[in-house]
């Protein structure tokens, strides 16, 4: 079978579309999901067992329920016992949200654990309140030494997007199937489509890396 | 200053401190020595409540810091139906002493005059720890400077954010301490480019920019290389001379004979000596302290 790419040229509109939408739902996800994460990763670490149960819980029905039942369960499953509705944008990118929650609240526990105890004591020593203890002298560590293990979250995350096309939203993945349909051509769309997610994911390992360097700047000798 | 009223420090089954009664003067500079293991760290540690004490009462200023412990109480004790059972078959400060050591007294078998009574003691207002910190700073073995925050920011921040003063004040204070101490031309790195003694140097100044009424030293040069303790001890005995009180955990002997008006020496969760450092170093009156002495001189 001949190889033609030309066939792709027509759709790089919807291909432009498409991808819109996949950084924003990578980048609204990523950005709530880390935002959860922190009152999550504090009820982890926390003394009061009933909290950091219910984190632990948490996280167990994130990791252990596959991705693609969350996405169903909550785009088709919940608005039919409570009274919300979502639409595909919104269900997708909540449901990433509160899986990158669980899984970055665990690297974020890792990374408070990690923080040696003097830090905690110095700032105890000069009578901190513990909330201004965790936001400005624990938890920017914590975060500082997260931030490989955040990266890959990310990269997995926008590669997770792609199941929202299961939903009916159009990401680059839809428009993929939408030009098989068409054409009946399979190898150029999907083809396009692994150059494309492999280029963003070496952006991100990219920016990720830089992003390093700049927080480790006190760390330099 | 600070009065320690019977202190006893249980980790599990462990018992650190095991009755220390301690009184400091305002301006007085103690220097609490020992073999490791016999609880000076927690001792120090204590006083600004790193440490919960198991039993005891802690006073800073006048003012109860931890909550208040019933068995100080003599009264409290002679209230109970305990007291009365066993009275009369020791004298009166043996049996106290017995009951509390024993821990015999427990509230269902009490009447309701022991009860009324520990509940006004347990029911005293002791201050809490936020409020006895800003008073008593401490400067820790292994400097616990703020890594992601440069010199001034280590400065700035807790005066700033406790104590509430404006940012230029802060940072005038800041310069001023770091003057002090010879480090102003570092006030702008980030504490990882400097050496372990810079570091406490800057440790201590952080210290006094919340100008506490009482400094506690953790064992101040224990994680520094030789070349490097001079420098803190003279910062600390500059600081010695300014009136400021000050509470010192050290293996620095030359040191604590040179700057201290008095010596304590712990053994075993217990006060074995308590003299000035003449009076210690030269002619130390038990035969622990002898013997600790002998191996560190």
């Amino acid at each position: 079978m001949k190889l033609d790419f030309s066939i792709i040229t027509p759709w790089l509109p919807n291909f432009g579309a498409a991808l819109i939408v996949t950084v924003q739902v990578t980048i609204c996800s990523l950005l709530l999901g880390l935002v959860l994460s922190i009152p999550l990763s504090l009820c982890k670490i926390s003394n009061l067992r009933p909290l950091q149960a219910a984190a632990d819980f948490y996280t167990s029905v994130f990791r252990g329920v596959p991705l693609l039942v969350q996405v169903f369960m909550m785009y088709f499953g919940i608005p039919l016992v409570l009274p919300v509705k979502f639409n595909a944008f919104q269900a997708g990118t909540l449901v990433f949200a509160m899986n990158s929650a669980a899984y970055i609240s665990e690297s974020m526990k890792g990374g408070i654990r990690a923080i040696d105890r003097g830090q905690y004591e110095a700032a105890m020593a000069l009578g901190i309140h513990y909330p201004s203890m965790m936001k400005d002298i624990i938890l920017p560590q914590a975060i500082k030494s997260v931030l490989p293990s955040l990266v890959n979250e990310f990269i997995s995350l926008l590669k997770n997007t792609t199941l929202i096309s299961s939903i009916g939203l159009v990401d680059i993945l839809r428009v993929g199937q939408m030009i098989q349909s068409k054409t009946y051509r399979a190898f150029e769309p999907f083809f396009v489509i692994a150059i494309f997610y492999y280029v963003l994911v070496m952006l991100l390992s990219t920016l990720g890396k830089t992003l390093e360097r700049k927080v480790n700047k006190s760390d330099r000798h | 200053m600070i009065d320690i009223k019977g202190l006893y420090k249980d980790f599990g089954s462990l018992h650190v401190l095991k009755g220390i009664t301690l009184h400091i003067d305002q301006g007085e500079i103690i220097s609490i020595i020992g073999p490791s293991g016999s609880g000076k760290s927690t001792l120090l540690r204590s006083i600004n409540l790193l440490e919960e004490p198991t039993f005891g009462e802690i006073w800073v200023e006048g003012r109860l810091i931890t909550p208040p412990d019933p068995y100080l109480h003599p009264e409290v004790i002679r209230a109970s139906n305990t007291y009365k059972r066993l009275s009369g078959t020791q004298d009166d400060a043996a049996l106290i002493a017995r009951i509390k050591k024993e821990d015999l007294l427990h509230e269902k078998h009490e009447g309701a005059r022991y009860r009324s009574l520990l509940k006004e003691i347990k029911g005293r207002n002791f201050e809490s720890a936020y409020e006895v910190r800003k008073k008593i700073g401490m400067v820790f073995q292994h400097f616990n400077l703020f890594p992601h925050m440069t010199v001034l920011d280590n400065m700035i921040y807790a005066p700033m954010k406790v104590l509430g003063i404006g940012k230029e004040e802060a940072a005038e204070r800041a310069r001023k301490l770091l003057t002090q101490v010879g480090m102003l031309d570092k006030i702008g790195v980030y504490p990882s480019t400097l050496s372990g003694g810079q570091k406490q140097r800057v440790a201590i100044a952080r210290t006094l920019a919340m100008e506490p009424d009482i400094v506690l030293f953790d064992e101040p040069t224990s994680a520094l290389d030789p070349e490097m303790v001079k420098e803190v001890l003279d910062v600390i005995k500059a600081l010695a001379k300014t009136g400021i009180t000050m509470v010192l955990v050290t293996h620095e002997m030359g040191f604590a004979r040179e700057v201290s008006d008095r010596i304590v020496f712990l053994d075993e969760g217990v006060i074995v000596e308590d003299a000035d450092p003449a009076t210690f170093f030269s002619t130390p009156k038990s035969d622990r302290a002898q013997a600790f002495l002998e191996k560190v001189l």
